[in-house]
């Protein structure tokens, strides 16, 4: 007897059994030639999709890599060179003279701001109308004062320039006396006489330098 | 695993693996086929295919039952399929291939699956066991426990006739 089975009942019964062939499918799809066709499929399918797949990745973050290698290496040392000077400048010392761990971020916007407006507050500065009615010229005056010392910087500021002709009316401003006749042909370095030059820069207050 | 091979494998396990797939759950030619499938797809090549193909396709049939995926095509399938073919196989078993199929269908899920594993795909007490993640001893007992009641059901029927529900 099998040792398979206690009885020899259940051994025949189970050689009966085994006698029966497995039915196959009706299924026309359920074949050989169909499991190799889906196999090839999909070996192909997997195949180009690898493919694409490693071309996209290498796609993808390459070029992303070397433009910000290569934005790197130039901005760099631009980059070294004004942080460098942005340490010096007087601006960035007198944000960190008025830093305040609790307003500290309040007063160097305040500082950047009055930088920005630049002449408009050196208007300010020197009108002391201007600076009562203005409250941002009470709180940035006193820094942007601080980062315009330069009366040894300029010979004259851009205010002095601007404000030149301001007090002047088109009939006080000196005019030349000279007159063009009209077969005196003009000559461009003659235009001007040497006392119409002097005249002119003794009323505006001007230097003339003599080359 | 080569094209060739694939097709020998199938022409000698499919017919075999489909049983066994069916006595586990349906789809089971879907699961058949998936097992296929991944068997083009393996390497290295198993050392024994067959049982490699059983726990493949026992593996996916438990995995879509546990998902509730194909339920809809499971559902579609037809329910009363006869799992053996008639003809001369019948004849010289004396059993009928419904009666059979009906039988195997009210046993317990292991011992159905035992039986067939053991029956018609030919798989030792010990591969069934690593199939089915349990002892040789378990598998053994399964399978004749499941013998025992299948023989007297058909003990009990006087007359199985033979070739009333020929395909």
């Amino acid at each position: 007897m099998n040792q398979d089975y206690d009885d020899m009942n259940d051994q025949r019964f189970a050689e009966r059994l085994k006698a029966l062939h497995p039915a196959g499918s009706s299924d026309e799809q359920f074949s050989a030639e169909s499991i190799l066709f889906r196999a090839g499929y999909e070996a192909g399918r997997d195949d180009v999709r690898l493919s694409l797949s490693t071309h996209a990745t290498s796609r993808r973050w390459m070029p992303v890599v070397a433009a910000s290698l290569l934005t790197a290496l130039v901005t760099l040392p631009t980059a070294y060179r004004v942080g460098r000077q942005s340490r010096s400048t007087p601006a960035l010392a007198v944000m960190e003279r008025q830093s305040d761990p609790d307003s500290g971020t309040d007063v160097a916007r305040e500082t950047l701001q009055s930088a920005s407006q630049g002449d408009e507050q050196e208007t300010n500065r020197r009108d002391p109308a201007h600076e009562r009615v203005s409250p941002i010229s009470k709180v940035a005056l006193p820094s942007f004062a601080q980062l315009w010392p330069a009366a040894d910087r300029f010979r004259f500021s851009r205010i002095e320039t601007l404000t030149a002709f301001h007090s002047r009316t088109p009939d006080s401003i000196p005019r030349s006396n000279w007159t063009a006749l009209e077969d005196d042909v003009p000559v461009p370095s003659e235009t001007i006489s040497v006392g119409d030059l002097d005249k002119v820069t003794a009323t505006l207050g001007f230097q003339v330098n003599q080359r | 695993m080569p094209p060739n091979e694939i097709a020998e494998t199938w022409n000698r396990c499919s017919t075999r693996l489909l049983l066994i797939a069916r006595s586990i759950g349906e789809p089971a030619e879907d699961a058949v086929q998936e097992a296929f499938l991944r068997l083009a797809r393996q390497s290295p090549t198993p050392d024994d295919p067959f049982a490699w193909l059983v726990t493949v396709t026992r593996n996916q049939l438990l995995q879509w039952r546990r998902s509730g995926d194909r339920r809809r095509r499971r559902e579609r399938r037809p329910q009363d399929q006869v799992w053996f073919d008639g003809g001369i196989r019948q004849v010289e078993s004396s059993l009928d291939a419904r009666q059979v199929t009906d039988a195997l269908k009210q046993l317990d899920d292991q011992q159905r699956q035992v039986i067939v594993m053991h029956l018609w795909g030919e798989l030792s007490f010990e591969q069934i066991a690593e199939v089915m993640s349990c002892s040789r001893s378990t598998a053994h007992r399964t399978f004749q426990s499941g013998i025992r009641i299948m023989r007297r059901r058909f003990d009990a029927t006087p007359n199985p006739v033979i070739g009333n529900h020929q395909q």
